[in-house]
């Protein structure tokens, strides 16, 4: 499964996938510049190893005609922003507006509040970016990438509910929709062994599937 | 100790005395010379020698690099030709001086690119020159950064250059690179800060565009590149959809995004700077060739190639040992695919970063052509050199013969 990690500049993305895929943290963070990715997979309720293929955008508006072309081939986005950041909330409904212009119709989507261990700076409250969410029909979190708070949580959840998606859909028709997926899913199952990255995730979702 | 670098090549100390009389001959005269003389119509009427000292410094920084912070505080500006851009923007520079944009402390009319500027400037200047900055020098760094930045886009204009993220990364290799904080007389600014502007103004030209058509457009220049002198590898790259993204932070930073050891960035600058603007693209494809047995070996899995791609330049990979190879590769490359047939076909990026050699500079002294005579060029310590006396000693001999002769043999072409 193909999955972006959108939002502003400096909210912690880069960040959210490294605790997510290496369960690393930096304080002394970098910019991104274009785009990057990591891979991992993690094992759902019923044993079937999910495998994720995560890109990770610049926030800089200015890269947006190059960060939407993964938009297309994603089957979800993490939306992030940052609570301790006003702006990075209010600009969620322009990145909103940029998936739909430019990602699948059926693209699952998650709200990311992170850095929620600021808690003395917060200025999103969780209750509005909730109502929010549920205007939007999309899910919603509150992630510490620092305190690695909730990291695992949303990325299994929203590869969970794609996995049911994508497994709903197949069943149902063999059709359009899963004539789509299906090269995506093989596509990313071939890229696991090879990165350095994956080599401590590996043994923890082996552990898991036995 | 006879096989290591520092015996058989320049010993630093003897290089730093060849490069600093180099420029000693050339940085008065440039200094006297009124600045009418050193806009780029009056290239012809500049003294032979300075002219003459420009090519041995040029050679000097492609065939081993300019070593100390203290030569390049002084060829940097020359090779960058930081006089003649910054007595182009003196004007603005001014007045935005008086609004008071570009003191990095938000006094007067905020620039577009404030906010952007200030998350990224908060993102580096962890390390400089390999080791961990403390608090108060890093803030100290990053104030000056800011300022490198908010001046620059002030002094050439915010409508002709737009702010974007790894810009942040060349500011902050200038600032370690260039650490003088008083303005120079010549250009009314710091170094680094005149640099800035030198850069945005050519070798970064295609980048600061208000979109993104031209980073592109330069981007799959790389890919032709690696076309060009490996059909093979470019085949399946393009077969397994491989996007030229992966050097996108490396001509967008010209390498400082993705190397940390800062001499490493260094030496690349050294060679660009001594180079044709667009000679960060001949880097960036030699690069990827060099990796073409590891990356054909991956099989056709675009995301395992992309990542490779992308890591490259990680964890060292590029080393003060393995930098020099590569740069004289990609001079090959260069000769055998030169720029001005590269660029050819387009008019998509801008004049300054399409044309060489920068007019004012001239044209290379007819003596520096003959492989004879440029061995004679040659400092003493290489010139003593015989190949006998060891197969590196052999390897940078016929290296900076080969430097020397690709570089006058292009600069002739393009005359």
């Amino acid at each position: 499964y193909t999955v972006v990690l959108i939002g502003d500049s400096a909210v912690g993305k880069s960040n959210l996938l490294s605790r997510f895929t290496r369960d690393e943290f930096s304080l002394e963070s970098k910019s991104t510049i274009g785009v990057e990715f990591a891979t991992r997979s993690i094992s759902t309720d019923d044993g079937k190893v999910l495998k994720a293929q995560i890109w990770d955008t610049a926030g800089q508006e200015r890269y947006r005609a190059i960060t939407s072309a993964y938009y297309r081939g994603a089957v979800g986005a993490l939306l992030v922003y940052d609570i301790s950041k006003y702006e990075t909330f209010s600009n969620v409904e322009r990145w909103l507006k940029e998936l739909r212009d430019h990602a699948e119709n059926h693209i699952e989507v998650m709200l990311v509040g992170n850095k929620s261990d600021l808690r003395h700076l917060r200025v999103v409250m969780t209750e509005d970016a909730e109502a929010f969410a549920q205007e939007n029909g999309i899910s919603f979190i509150e992630t510490s990438a620092l305190d690695a708070s909730n990291v695992e949580e949303a990325f299994s959840s929203i590869l969970t509910k794609i996995y049911e998606k994508v497994s709903r859909k197949s069943m149902n028709s063999d059709a359009a929709g899963s004539g789509k997926t299906k090269p995506m899913a093989n596509n990313a199952s071939k890229v696991i062994v090879v990165d350095n990255e994956n080599d401590d995730a590996a043994p923890a979702k082996k552990k898991k599937c036995c | 100790m006879e096989g290591s670098p520092r015996k058989v090549g320049y010993t630093s100390s003897a290089r730093w005395k060849h490069v600093q009389e180099i420029i000693e001959e050339i940085e008065g005269p440039l200094r006297e010379l009124p600045k009418a003389l050193l806009t780029p119509d009056a290239a012809e009427r500049l003294p032979r020698r300075v002219t003459d000292g420009l090519w041995r410094l040029r050679h000097a920084a492609l065939s081993g690099g300019l070593t100390t912070s203290a030569i390049r505080l002084r060829a940097w500006p020359i090779l960058l030709s930081t006089y003649v851009h910054s007595s182009e923007v003196a004007a603005q520079t001014a007045a935005a001086a008086r609004r008071g944009v570009g003191a990095g402390i938000g006094i007067g009319a905020e620039l577009r690119d404030e906010q952007q500027v200030a998350k990224d400037v908060a993102r580096c200047l962890w390390e400089a020159n390999g080791r961990v900055l403390g608090d108060h020098e890093r803030e100290s760094k990053r104030a000056a950064l800011t300022d490198v930045l908010l001046t620059a886009i002030a002094a050439l204009g915010e409508d002709k250059v737009y702010y974007y993220q790894g810009l942040h990364d060349v500011g902050a290799g200038l600032v370690v690179g260039l650490p003088e904080t008083r303005k120079s007389t010549m250009t009314g600014m710091t170094p680094a800060c005149a640099a800035m502007v030198a850069l945005l103004s050519a070798r970064l030209a295609p980048y600061c565009t208000q979109g993104l058509e031209v980073t592109l457009a330069a981007m799959d220049k790389v890919m032709e590149l690696v076309g060009a002198a490996a059909p093979a590898l470019h085949a399946y790259l393009t077969n397994a959809g491989v996007p030229a993204v992966f050097c996108m932070p490396w001509l967008l930073s010209l390498f400082a995004h993705n190397i940390d050891d800062s001499e490493v960035v260094f030496r690349l600058w050294d060679a660009c700077f001594a180079t044709h603007p667009a000679f960060v693209l001949y880097l960036a494809a030699t690069l990827v060739i060099d990796a073409e047995d590891e990356l054909m070996a991956l099989g056709d899995d675009m995301a395992s190639l992309h990542h490779r791609l992308s890591h490259l330049l990680a964890d060292g990979r590029l080393s003060q040992a393995s930098v020099d190879g590569v740069i004289l590769r990609a001079l090959q490359l260069a000769h055998a695919f030169p720029p001005r047939e590269l660029l050819a076909d387009t008019d998509t990026f801008p004049h300054a970063f399409t044309a060489w050699p920068e007019r004012w500079a001239g044209s290379p002294p007819a003596h520096l052509t003959e492989l004879g005579a440029l061995q004679a060029e040659m400092p003493p310590p290489l010139r003593a050199m015989r190949p006998a006396s060891g197969t590196r000693a052999a390897m940078v001999v016929v290296g900076l013969t080969t430097i020397a002769a690709i570089v006058a043999s292009w600069f002739l072409q393009s005359e």
